[in-house]
Parts: C-alpha cells; structure tokens; sequence
C-alpha cells in the first residue's frame, strides 16, 4: 500500500523532471482526446439555452462563434494534451479552489504553444494559457493568480455581460458627433471588468493556501515580453567562429511600429482610456488596497504547493518555444533563444541542433532575399539585445550567413556532436556554399552513418 | 443580326469575368505519374466568413457546401485519372505529424515565394534573385518519413473560402489570400521527399461558391492539373 502511495504521489513530478541536455519534447499523441471534437452548432444551442443574459438568438449566435473558434483552436495543433505540464496547471487550479471543488470541476485549463504572453477565458469554462506566459512567471503563486483571474471572468459571466451592455447601448444612444463613443464605452465596461476579475482572483487565493500577497505581484511582469530577462551581451563572433561580425551601431533605433495609443493621442498623456486592460501600477495598487483592508495575513502560506522548483516548468516551456518558434518559421527568434539558452545548457544536443538548422533556414531565406519574413522585431521580442542580435544579421550579407551556419556546424561536427540532423545540415550547408557535387560527398556520408535516418529518403533523392 | 453579336459579346464577357480569374497556376516539377501513386489530401475544408457581419451563422450552409465540395473533389479527381484519398484532422494515428506536415505547407508558401504579393513580385523585377520565381518553397526534409506511412510522397492543402459581405475587411482570411472576390480556392501539392511544392493552383472569383458555381471550377482544376501534372 506504501509503495502504491509512493507511486501514486511520484509520477507527476517525475513526469515533469526532464533531463535538458538530451530534451525530449512533448509528444501531442496519436490521437486527439475525445472532449477536442464536438459539434458548434449543438454545444452552442445547449449553452445558449442555459444562459439568461442574453435573448436566445443573441446567445446562440454567440455561442456558436465561441464553439467554433474553440474548436479551431483546439484541432490545429497549437494545443498541448495528456502532456505533464497540462496536468501542473490543471493541478495549481484543484490547489486554489481545494475548499470549492463545485467550481475546479467547471475549469478545463489548456495549455496552448504560443509565445505571447497571454490567458485568457471562455465562458464555458476553459481556459487557455501561452507557454510564452509561463516562462515569464517566478513561482506558483503567481500561476494560481492568473489562473484564478481567469476563472473569475468565467464565474462571473463578463462575457455575456459585456455583449449585453454593449447591445443595450447601440440600442438605446445614439451619437453622431463622435463614431467612437461606443468603443470608448466597452474599453471602460472592459477595464471594470478587469478589475472585478483581480478582486475575486484575490479573494479566491486569499482562502486558498498561495500567499495571496506575493501572488498577486505577478502584475508587475506584464510590462515584460518573452525576451526581456535575456539582457547578456553574446559574443557573436566567439559562437559562430568569425572575427568579422559587424553590429551596425544604430541598432538601438531599429524600433516598432507605433503603438495605437501613440497613434490615436500622439504621445500626450492618455492614461488607459484606449485599452482593454486598466494601467498595471492602478491594478496593483487596488489589490493592495484590497489585502489591507480584508487584514490578509500570509504567514503560514506558500508560493509553492504542487511543485517546489519552478525554474524547471521554466526551462521546458522555453525548450518548447525553441521548437514552436522554428515551426512556425520564426528562424531568427528560435535561434536568438537558443543562443541564450546555449549558455546554461552548452551539451544540450536539442539546443544545438536547432541551432544549426535555424542558421540553415535563415541563410536560405537570406539567399531568397525573403528575410524579413522569418527575421523581424515585434512586441514579443522587442528588446535591446534582440535589436543588437536582429542588426547583427541583417547586416551579414548572404555570403556571411551561409558560412556562419557553416562554421558553427562544422565546429560542432569536429567536436564529436554526431547526430542525424547535424550530419544533414551539413550537407545542406555545404550543398548552398559549395554547390551540389562538394555535398554530395556529405549525403553519402549521411547514408552511409544513418541508413534510416529521418533524412534518408531526402538525402537519397539529392543523390539521384 | 446585330442583336446576336451583342448577346454573344455579353455571354463572352459574362465568360470572362466567371473563368478568366486565374490567379497562379504553377508547376515546378516533371509530370509524375499521380493515377498509380496517391495524391494524399489533408483536411478539405469549405468555410464561409462574413467578416462585415461576423455575428452571422453560417454552420448549415458551411456543413452542405463542404459535403458538396469534398464529393466534387473525389469525382472529378476520378475522372481526371488522378488517384485522391482524403485525411482530417482527427486522423487516428498520425494527427500531429499531419497537422504540422499541413501547417508547413502553408506557411512555407507565404513566406517563401509568396504567391499573391504583388508588392514584391514587382520590387523582385529589378533587384531581387530570380531564384525566388523559379524555385519551388521548400519544407523540412523531416516530413519524409510520412510517405513510408503513407505509400505515396505527394500529400495537398486544399480549401475553398467563401467570403460574404467583404465591405469590412479586405483581408479576410490571412495573409496568403486576399479575399478581393467572393471565393478564393487554393490547392497546394508537395513532395515530401524532396520536401517541394510541386504544384499550386490559387484563384479568386467573383461568385459566392455555392455547389453549382462550385461544379466547373473543380472541373477546371482537376482538369489542369492532370494536364500539367499527371503523365
């Protein structure tokens, strides 16, 4: 019985041990679970008959929109199943609302592959949460805030409520002079929202056992983005073997696009009058409020409850983002990741070998003078070492990028990595530098090492 | 007399703006034999958008068209001696590695040789590398394996996007397509040993795409594509 116990409490977190040097990634499974394929338009008459905000062909409609998208989201691959890191964040859920389990038993919480920082809520309970969210995040408190303001939204019908409001109001004001009063309206319904949404996430940890105090400091990394902890100056030169890399010196100005609210007010001040979402230090300072008037006292609560090492869940998801950011054919940002992971993980055989086929891709693109598809600065990476980063490339030559990616793969090889995706990016490096007949020798080579590897068939058509 | 060469000249230009809206049709291979191996399409889809109403249900009209479309795709893929076997995405076995095999055609023909970017088509013209318009996108050689699963190495995308009340919003469904008509049809095929696209057929048209406007585009494109493609 012991051992059972032993077993039954040991799996999870074993699950989620990963050793990163030879990373494994999640395996999404054969078959997609069953709850992922459903009928839109039946689930939406099933909700739409429940509810009593809205009349029934308003909810029905809207249902239908939010099935549908559901769906779409869930049955494109971007949606992470029977996986470990799925089962932590559904675990941290049980932890938060242990006393009032009528409302865990609602939440489905998913757990998508994308990079943004971002959760968000549908009214029939689910929960999506970015990988890119995860790695921003310090502790588990913090997982149990965003997970309990989303569940807020949810319980407290904020959807519906806003589609009502927004509809009572086209139906009732009219407002010639000024198109946009409308708009200004749901930004206000929205930030209220919000707000409502940050209190009851408050008050459902505080009665749970997170510190409630220390968790809701989580508001404080929204101002960050996926890259904003990687402030380490690489030496370029040092990793791909070249004394000639050139960073052009006005990288620092190589800026975004305007912002809408620079847009729409021209940089005077503006407050939070044109977002969804109030100003981050009016959130904080109002959870403050909230704690010292309900005399919350944290003494005897913990930031960890299901795991104790976050740093772990951590580096999985950004091991992850590595493959999801190559997938998607964002090369540059896959490659800058794997650069600053490289450091605390130098014999990671998976880091290197995106690595080595990120400076593939990004050299073919360069040579399809289409690198600004794969290669560009957004708000998920804006910072100052990705701009030093994105200005160091760009400013390569083609000629250049194919022999870095040469030099780093050759170096790699030399150093004894024997791996089947090294042994064909070289070739294929080789193939773009050197021409075809010097690769040639490298596809035989590849045959000849890894007769059934992942490349065979391909490297075997070459030769023809 | 006179009113017959008037009617005719109208019925031609009827004609014309029904069947003359070919966007690209392209192939960047030799003919391959497609009737003796299988032409592995994944995930046939037919949607409706009304991006200027999106409260619009369109679910019935979308499930009949889409019945519809795929019987149309398997019978003039019969009668063009081109041997087609549908997948979705609920595949049994291999559903991620069909999702992602779908997800990299897709995005490797928008970012790769972008086949509806004007813009760049024409700065291309004076000082881009003539080898984006002849060389086919390529994908990751990783997708090989799927052919040994499969039998065969040619595996499609293909989709028809019926767009209504479009006065909101020009670009209706990403990047790949701008949804300027009503429909846009697209059919993506690649080899994924040589990890190529072999042939792509994209087209806009100024008509809804309900089944009977559906009947002589499928037609056209199989038609072609037999033309072009199949030995």
């Amino acid at each position: 019985m012991k051992k059972l116990y032993f077993i039954i409490f040991f799996i999870p977190f074993q699950m989620l041990a990963q050793n990163f040097d030879n990373y494994t990634p999640i395996d999404y499974g054969n078959k997609p679970p069953d709850h992922f394929i459903f009928n839109p338009y039946e689930k939406a008459k099933e909700y739409a008959g429940k509810q009593d905000i809205l009349d029934y062909e308003s909810a029905l409609s809207y249902y239908y929109q939010l099935f549908s998208e559901k769906q779409k989201l869930l049955l494109q691959g971007d949606v992470y199943m029977n996986d470990p890191l799925t089962a932590y964040i559904n675990q941290v859920c049980q932890q938060i609302f242990k006393k009032n389990s009528e409302i865990s038993n609602q939440i489905v919480i998913y757990l998508t592959s994308y990079p943004t920082p971002n959760a968000f809520s549908l009214s029939d309970g689910s929960v999506f949460i970015n990988t890119g969210l995860l790695t921003l995040l310090e502790n588990e408190a913090q997982l149990a805030f965003i997970i309990a303001h989303e569940v807020a939204h949810i319980e407290k019908n904020h959807s519906l409520l806003s589609i009502k409001k927004m509809s009572d109001i086209e139906k009732t004001e009219v407002n010639y002079s000024n198109p946009e009063a409308n708009l200004f309206k749901q930004l206000k319904y929205s930030r209220e929202y919000e707000n409502e949404a940050d209190a009851q996430a408050l008050r459902y940890l505080m009665s749970s056992d997170y510190n409630a105090d220390l968790a809701c400091k989580v508001l404080l990394l929204f101002n960050k983005n996926l890259f904003s902890d990687f402030t380490e100056q690489l030496d370029y030169g040092k990793i791909f073997k070249s004394d000639s890399l050139y960073i052009d010196s006005n990288y620092l100005s190589l800026k975004i696009k305007k912002n809408k609210k620079d847009r729409f007010l021209d940089n005077k001040d503006y407050d939070d009058l044109l977002e969804t979402h109030p100003d981050l230090e009016k959130r904080i300072q109002a959870l403050q409020e909230i704690l010292k008037f309900a005399e919350y006292v944290s003494n005897g609560k913990s930031v960890w409850l299901v795991k104790s090492d976050y740093n772990m869940i951590k580096t999985q998801c950004l091991f992850e983002l590595v493959a999801k950011m190559a997938r998607d054919m964002n090369y540059g940002m896959s490659l800058y990741l794997c650069l600053h992971l490289k450091n605390s993980y130098p014999s990671s055989l998976y880091i290197k070998r995106y690595i080595a086929s990120n400076l593939y891709w990004l050299s073919y693109y360069n040579e399809i003078k289409n690198l600004d598809e794969v290669l560009k600065i957004n708000e998920t990476n804006e910072s100052d070492e990705f701009r030093r980063f994105y200005s160091l490339y760009t400013n390569l030559g083609l000629k250049m990028s194919k022999q870095i990616a040469y030099n780093y793969i050759k170096s790699e090889i030399d150093n004894g990595t024997h791996d089947d995706d090294f042994q064909y990016y070289y070739a294929l490096i080789i193939e773009k530098l050197l021409g075809i007949e010097a690769a040639k020798f490298m596809f035989d080579k590849y045959l000849a090492l890894y007769p059934d590897g992942k490349y065979a068939l391909t490297v075997k058509s070459k030769l023809k | 007399m006179k009113r017959n060469t008037i009617f005719l000249l109208i019925i031609l230009l009827i004609g014309i703006k029904v069947f003359g809206q070919i966007e690209i049709n392209e192939s960047f291979s030799d003919k391959i034999a497609l009737k003796d191996f299988r032409l592995i399409v994944i995930d046939p889809s037919y949607k409706i958008f009304s991006p200027g109403n999106p409260e619009i249900n369109h679910y019935d009209d979308q499930l009949k068209y889409q019945k519809d479309y795929i019987a149309m795709l398997k019978k003039f893929s019969k009668k063009n001696k081109i041997n087609v076997e549908f997948i979705f995405n609920d595949h049994e076995k291999y559903w991620s590695d069909i999702l992602a095999l779908k997800n990299s055609i897709y995005l490797s023909n928008i970012t790769q040789n972008h086949p509806l970017d004007q813009k760049k088509s024409y700065s291309m013209s004076f000082s881009y590398s003539k080898s984006i318009l002849i060389n086919p996108p390529t994908l990751d050689g990783a997708y090989s394996a799927l052919s040994k699963t499969f039998n065969t190495p040619y595996f499609a995308i293909c989709e028809w996007i019926s767009v209504k009340d479009a006065s909101y919003n020009d670009d209706v469904y990403s990047d790949i397509l701008f949804a300027k008509k009503n429909s846009v049809f697209y059919l993506i095929i690649v080899d994924v040993i040589t990890g190529e696209v072999i042939y792509r057929d994209i087209r806009n048209y100024s008509f809804s795409g309900r089944t009977p406007d559906m009947y002589p585009v499928i037609h056209e494109i199989f038609y072609l594509l037999n033309k072009n493609l199949n030995k």
